[in-house]
């Protein structure tokens, strides 16, 4: 702690410790014309309602994508790792849209 | 998890849940930069109107397609020390305060501004490296150095002599089967309990008679290790209400959560210590770490008779007969623990004197603590314990009757009893050994000269 005249000057530690960054996110796809979305949701605050019209206005813009709704996964809540990782496998989604914002 | 398989993607959020899933992300060694679209709460909500769904159609796609995140470099990333500057010392002092609210680091208490001089001396109370990782807490997936827990330590006005304690309780805590990060960021109401065991327990001023569950000014230990793991869970894990920690109501608990000594000087000859039952030798210094949703106080702990003794153990399995989810929260798990009850010296040693070995007490508190089925089905959710998963009636609150521990902790009057009931979601009990620095004589002797010597006078 330096006094200098009127200022006191304190210097101390940030307390939220290191985060360390092992992966990157993901590559994007060029667009999704011919890719398999899928959607997965906690299946909270109105999925049934905000999901198939996303899934709507995708297949609208890219008629030749495959939507796979979220009714087609397991629930977002809880699912164990190994579980969702299965299945997205299995399903082949090239891009997943995640909700529902809780 | 979905990005680390090499899968692009775009994450529907609201305002106020970004930080949530920046956790989220860093939790997994992602960057805290994640691809979200926000949308307005009111959208979430039934009848809702769903235009942004159209209206944010390009940002969503564009998720999954142009998103490019900022930083694409695998590496650690440890934050500056930060200056402040005031008129005077105590301007100054309120300056690192204002501040650290500011950016979520404080707990709305007074802290104690983290120093390298003030860190330095919290170093002292341990041999091991500043560097070495002593755990990661999720969600956020911050890593706490020995340095970090020293920090910590400082800011929530502890002494060096605690250190040992901490990390040992930090080691506990971050055990796999303590299931740490759904303690952290659950909805429940649900804090850490640490036990200490040994020796330690009464050098570091811990309190295990009157009022050891606090506050105490005699035996102040508990709260600066208890605050210095709540800022922890906060500041390194991520754990801020309503972003990473979704406690519905937090809970007063949390703040120094609950830190205490057995009072294993105090124990019939015929009850072993918890550190015992947790595998290790008797005397041994050692940090048992569980998750606890409710202190009850459990009025009557008589046992001057043979019928008030019984008496006592009614009124004991009473308070626990209460159908609660977090008791099945892990059905049929073995070594799962359905809380801590803990009896002072008094209760203990005239249930002692009556016949009532450890294990006695334990089995009758588990055969007249269960609850009827029929108790069941509207009280606890069906994703807890379906009805077709209740395999007795009525249903016990744990596997066996090891799933009730006991520990003697409390003030000699002896007339009430305390019922930690487990919280979300540990699997068991974890415990860690407390290893004590080679200067160890020498921080005593400086804990004695600040604070005057270790009395415990008053438990007689």
């Amino acid at each position: 702690m330096k006094g200098q005249g009127l200022v006191v000057s304190i210097e101390v530690y940030d307390p939220t410790g290191t985060i360390e960054v092992t992966e990157c996110h993901a590559p994007r796809l060029a667009d999704l014309s011919g890719k398999t979305v899928c959607e997965l949701s906690d299946r909270v605050w109105e999925d049934y309602r905000t999901f198939p019209l996303i899934q709507e206005l995708l297949q609208r813009r890219f008629p030749n994508a495959k939507i796979i709704p979220y009714s087609e996964f397991p629930s977002a809540y809880g699912v164990e790792g190994d579980v969702l990782r299965k299945v997205i496998k299995e399903k082949g989604c090239d891009a997943v849209i995640v909700g529902n914002a809780a | 998890m979905i990005e680390k398989m090499g899968i692009p993607t775009v994450v529907i959020t609201r305002p106020g849940f970004s930080r949530v899933v920046s956790s989220a992300f860093t939790g997994v060694g992602l960057p805290a930069e994640a691809c979200q679209v926000v949308y307005p709460t009111d959208m979430f909500v039934p009848g809702s109107d769903l235009t942004p769904v159209e209206k944010k159609m390009d940002e969503l796609i564009a998720g999954l397609t142009v998103w490019e995140p900022k930083m694409e470099m695998k590496r650690l990333v440890t934050p500056p020390r930060v200056r402040v500057e005031a008129r005077d010392y105590e301007k100054a002092f309120a300056a690192v305060n204002r501040l650290f609210l500011r950016n979520m680091w404080s707990d709305g208490l007074a802290i104690v501004p983290p120093t390298e001089r003030y860190v330095e001396w919290m170093l002292a109370g341990t041999n091991l490296s500043r560097n070495e990782v002593v755990i990661k807490i999720l969600p956020r997936g911050g890593i706490a150095t020995v340095e970090t827990i020293a920090v910590t330590l400082a800011m929530a006005g502890g002494r060096p002599e605690y250190m040992p304690v901490l990390i040992a309780a930090l080691e506990a805590i971050g055990h796999p089967r303590f299931r740490h990060e759904l303690m952290n960021s659950t909805t429940c109401s649900v804090c850490p309990v640490v036990i200490v065991s040994g020796p330690v327990a009464k050098q570091i001023r811990l309190g295990s008679g009157y009022g050891c569950l606090g506050p105490d000014p005699l035996h102040p230990a508990g709260a600066s290790i208890g605050r210095a793991i709540r800022l922890l869970l906060q500041n390194v894990g991520g754990a801020i209400p309503g972003s990473g920690t979704m406690s519905i109501y937090g809970g007063p608990a949390r703040y120094t959560n609950i830190v205490f000594a057995e009072d294993e000087d105090n124990l019939p000859s015929d009850w072993q210590p918890l550190s015992v039952e947790q595998g290790f030798r008797q005397g041994s210094n050692v940090a048992t770490a569980y998750a606890v949703s409710s202190a009850t106080n459990v009025p009557g702990g008589e046992a001057g008779s043979r019928e008030s003794a019984l008496a006592t153990l009614n009124r004991a399995a009473g308070a626990m007969a209460i159908p609660n989810g977090n008791y099945w929260i892990h059905p049929y798990n073995p070594k799962g623990a359905a809380g801590i009850l803990l009896m002072a010296k008094g209760t203990v040693q005239g249930l002692s004197r009556f016949g009532w070995s450890k294990e006695k007490v334990r089995a009758y508190l588990w055969q007249n603590s269960k609850i009827p089925a029929s108790k069941l089905g509207p009280y606890v959710s069906a994703w807890w314990v379906p009805t077709e998963r209740i395999i007795q009636d009525p249903m016990p609150i744990s596997m066996s009757p090891k799933g009730i521990k006991m520990v003697i902790a409390g003030g000699l009057q002896s007339g009430h009893m305390m019922w930690l009931q487990v919280g979300c979601c540990p699997e068991e009990l974890t415990s860690a050994q407390i290893k004590l620095p080679v200067n160890w004589d020498q921080l005593l002797s400086k804990a004695n000269e600040d604070l005057g010597p270790v009395s415990y006078a008053r438990d007689d």
